[in-house]
């Protein structure tokens, strides 16, 4: 190799690079096409999840309920989940091979699940989560692994807010939201999987937080008007969720927006703030 | 071989790189379906909890809570209404008691945007992706190849060393470069191995200054982004393809190369203009003047720039497009390249326009010139720079003059081979140095006047078309034509019309004059010892050129033109009897025919 190196001849710089670029090409292309659908597959699930955090946000009536504007910007929303659900479903064995050995198939499963999860296919979304952890448990990076202990608590808490929107019974709805085997206890176990600071806790916490406030709608509009009393263990918890949140926007800076993210939740769940 | 090593490596860390960017990419994560508007149930709350010490004090507040909670009793719309805003009112006084709360002096509020900024997460927790970065896995890569490449230079890989620094240049540039999200493909790839390759091959550019490692980092990083944008563009319209983007990669090189070889070294020269050593980033002149050209050879308007532009010619444009912007920086920054590039565009458009002008490089080469005579005299040859880039004088004239050259003969022309390229741009060129040398001809040009050069040109092609023999070569019929353009830009009188044949508008003076010789030189019935001597290229362009002179040195008129056809009778008899011709003593006897005093009439006698 040693003596090569002292000959190598000057080339033609047009031809020495179109050689190159074939073979770049043919190198990212043998193998990049099952990457490619999951990029795909994360970009529209990624404008979806925006698309509706922003419409929640800022919509002033709950999100499903018939409304013209409403509805539209929430069927976008579920156009792009569906999206990143096919992509990921209409991979062929050979694109699942390929990405078990990029080390990319617990990606993709966690993407799947939380497809399936915001389009209501909440067994299909667990059987997803089950199928990851059991074929591709060495590839669930910390986030995924996070997000799939967390699912069952994130299904709980739209359940939770079915059933008060449909005016069930308030022991069912305690139950899903802070009962024992609750939202807020499922979604507090894949915490303690997250390393301290890692920001998956930022997720994790307004996901409690918003089952909390169910819990607190829920109080409110089936046992008469009632409240949550301050000394109430999932008040208490919320509390100091709210706590835990706003240090760690803090120590990201994130300035204006993370103060104001904290207020909104202090606002709307009547927590101290911190 | 090198290539190929080069490519399969790159290739594989590069698809290595794309793998590990969507394992880590970041996600927006939607949250659960909950009640996300703060309302009755929130105030209800608020005033059970926090804000609970406001009840006392406020016997609305303690009656609207007491109503809401009393069983039977429910609040009208405007009593919920009032409780909502004394829940804001109450919240927003304790917020400021506490001065706890409230970061946003601004009294901004949380949008959608910037909740999705704050639930935006990444894989891996800053400082524990256990992935290399994109960088330093493709860095390790691009030294292996420069290990590769240079190692018979020691040293080459120092940083320090005079090999290193365009290469540490390449490097810091890539690492501004997010891979995963710009999609540059193998661009990356080629231009470190142009980077390579152009400084092994310029000597100049290992001068082992930090200035070059300067510029290698701004070029490349300015282009690649570029690039980036270009790309984007496309895929966001829709109209991408690999076609394109291969294409894209490919004139993004030539112009990489470009900048770093052939104007590397002017760039080098003056730093303080190029690199933005004065000023900030934004006055890194020599990326912006790059943009442009890539900008042109990118244009999609339907010009076919690859039918226009060869590599070789992308370097033309590039040097003067620099010293234009060296001598006029303001033409680029602060936002003002769009207009230069819109030169060039209007440029290429314009002169590709010309019929039959199909010598490929005939219009970078006539952009270059017109660029090279920008920098001289930019206030008065492009009026208003970057608004209006057709009234650039020098465009309007090198589009006038290619118009008129490239048009094809007529059946009835004598003469009729087409000009080549190098005639075209010979004339061109001529032109273009009369103009910007003869202010006066430059502010003619403006309206009316631009017809004054076109009629000039015409006129004279139409006399060598009409008189000259198809012998004559259209090298010297370019140079005749250069030398009325020489002569009609020393005296205006040349310009003047005369009293023509009756088709047409009347023919400027300058082209009644070679009329009068192309006629004499070329009369059917001129004898074979005359024709034999005048005939000759060289005699012929000698002959037009000094009586050009000779008419320009005297006092132009009409009359002169009989006054020539009548030494050159005298000439051309002389010849056809066997005389040599003596072009000095011909123009001495012009000479004299114009200072001749015209005889005065006698008087009469009474």
């Amino acid at each position: 190799m040693i003596e090569a190196r002292h000959s190598i001849p000057r080339r033609n710089p047009v031809g020495t690079l179109s050689a190159l670029a074939g073979i770049l090409a043919i190198v990212a292309a043998t193998g990049c096409v099952s990457v490619n659908h999951l990029r795909d597959a994360q970009e529209s699930f990624n404008q979806a999840a925006a698309a509706e955090n922003a419409l929640r946000l800022e919509s002033t009536t709950p999100i499903d309920a018939s409304g013209g504007g409403t509805l539209a910007a929430w069927s976008s929303a579920r156009n792009g989940y569906a999206s990143a659900l096919l992509s990921l479903e209409k991979l062929e064995a050979a694109d699942r091979q390929r990405l078990r050995q990029d080390g990319l198939w617990g990606t993709a499963l966690t993407l799947k699940a939380l497809s399936q999860w915001r389009l209501g296919h909440f067994d299909g979304a667990l059987a997803t989560a089950v199928e990851a952890r059991e074929t591709a448990a060495d590839q669930i990076y910390p986030r995924d692994q996070a997000l799939l202990w967390a699912l069952p608590g994130l299904i709980k808490t739209d359940q939770a807010y079915h059933k008060i929107l449909r005016g069930n019974s308030l022991p069912e709805v305690e139950a899903l939201l802070i009962g024992a085997n609750g939202a807020i206890s499922d979604i507090q176990s894949a915490r303690k999987l997250a390393e301290t600071d890692h920001p998956v806790h930022q997720y994790l916490l307004q996901a409690k937080l918003a089952a909390y406030r169910n819990f607190q709608v829920a109080l409110d509009r089936l046992q008469n008007h009632a409240t949550v009393p301050v000394d109430h263990s999932a008040r208490v918890e919320a509390n100091a969720d709210l706590k835990e949140l706003d240090r760690l926007l803090k120590a990201r800076n994130t300035g204006t927006d993370g103060g104001n993210l904290v207020e909104y939740w202090a606002t709307l769940c009547a927590l101290d703030p911190p | 071989m090198f290539a190929i090593r080069s490519s399969i490596k790159l290739g594989q860390q590069m698809r290595r790189a794309y793998v590990e960017s969507t394992q880590r990419r970041e996600l927006v994560l939607p949250l659960p379906d909950f009640f996300a508007t703060p309302d009755i149930t929130s105030a209800a709350n608020y005033f059970a909890g926090p804000g609970g010490h406001r009840v006392a004090s406020s016997p609305t507040l303690g009656a609207l809570l007491q109503k809401r909670r009393s069983p039977g009793q429910s609040l009208t719309e405007d009593e919920e209404a009032e409780l909502c805003e004394l829940h804001r009112e109450f919240f927003n006084l304790d917020r400021a008691a506490r001065n706890g709360l409230g970061v946003a002096p601004d009294g901004s509020t949380l949008d959608g945007e910037g909740f999705n900024a704050l639930i935006t997460i990444r894989q891996w927790r800053r400082g524990a992706d256990p992935n290399p970065p994109v960088l330093q896995r493709l860095a390790g890569t691009f030294v292996e190849i420069g290990v590769d490449y240079l190692a018979n230079v020691p040293g080459a890989l120092n940083r320090d060393s005079r090999h290193g620094k365009p290469i540490a240049g390449f490097l810091e540039a890539m690492g501004d470069i997010r891979f995963s999200e710009e999609k540059l493909g193998t661009l990356p790839a080629r231009l470190f191995v142009a980077t390579l390759e152009t400084v092994s091959e310029q000597s100049d550019l290992l001068s082992g200054d930090t200035k070059t490692q300067e510029l290698v980092r701004v070029v490349t990083r300015s282009l690649s982004s570029d690039v980036a944008r270009h790309i984007e563009q496309l895929r966001a319209g829709g109209g991408s393809d690999l076609v394109r983007e291969a294409r894209l990669s490919d004139w993004a090189e030539t112009v990489f190369r470009s900048l770093l070889s052939s104007a590397g070294g002017h760039v080098l020269a003056h730093p303080e203009r190029f690199l933005g050593v004065q000023e900030e980033a934004g006055a890194e002149l020599v990326s912006r003047v790059g943009e442009s050209v890539l900008g042109l050879l990118l244009d999609e308007s339907g010009l076919s720039i690859d039918r226009l532009f060869s590599r070789q010619s992308v370097t033309r444009i590039l040097r003067p497009a620099l010293a234009v912007a060296g001598e006029h920086p303001d033409l680029f920054l602060k936002g003002n390249h769009a207009g230069f590039q819109r030169l060039l565009g209007e440029m290429a458009t314009r002169l590709a326009g010309s019929e039959n002008l199909l010598a490929r490089d005939t219009v970078p080469e006539v952009m270059r010139l017109i660029l090279e005579k920008t920098g001289e005299n930019l206030p008065l040859l492009w009026p208003n720079p970057g608004r209006e880039p057709g009234r650039h004088l020098l465009l309007m004239a090198a589009q006038t003059t290619l118009e008129v050259l490239s048009r094809p003969s007529s059946i009835e022309d004598v003469w009729s081979p087409a000009f080549g390229r190098t005639e075209l741009i010979t004339i061109t060129d001529a032109v273009l140095d009369e103009l910007a040398a003869n202010p006066a001809w430059l502010a003619a040009i403006t309206g009316k006047e631009d017809e004054r050069l076109k009629l000039v040109l015409e006129s004279a092609l139409r006399m060598i078309r009409l008189r000259a023999s198809p012998q004559l070569s259209p090298v010297i019929a370019a140079d005749i034509v250069r030398a009325v353009v020489q002569a009609s830009a020393r005296r205006v009188e040349f310009l003047k019309p005369v009293s023509g044949d009756g088709t047409g508008d009347p023919p400027p003076l300058v082209a009644a004059v070679l009329d009068a010789i192309l006629q004499a030189v070329f009369d059917p019935d001129l004898g074979e010892s005359a024709a034999w001597q005048v005939r000759r290229p060289e005699v012929l362009l000698n002959l037009v050129k000094s009586v050009l002179a000779e008419l320009a040195g005297s006092r132009p008129r009409a009359e002169t033109v009989a006054v020539l056809e009548g030494c050159l009778r005298k000439q051309l008899a002389a010849l056809t009897r066997g005389e040599a011709f003596d072009l000095p003593a011909f123009e001495l006897a012009l000479h004299k025919a114009l200072t001749k005093k015209p005889a005065r009439k006698k008087k009469e006698t009474p």
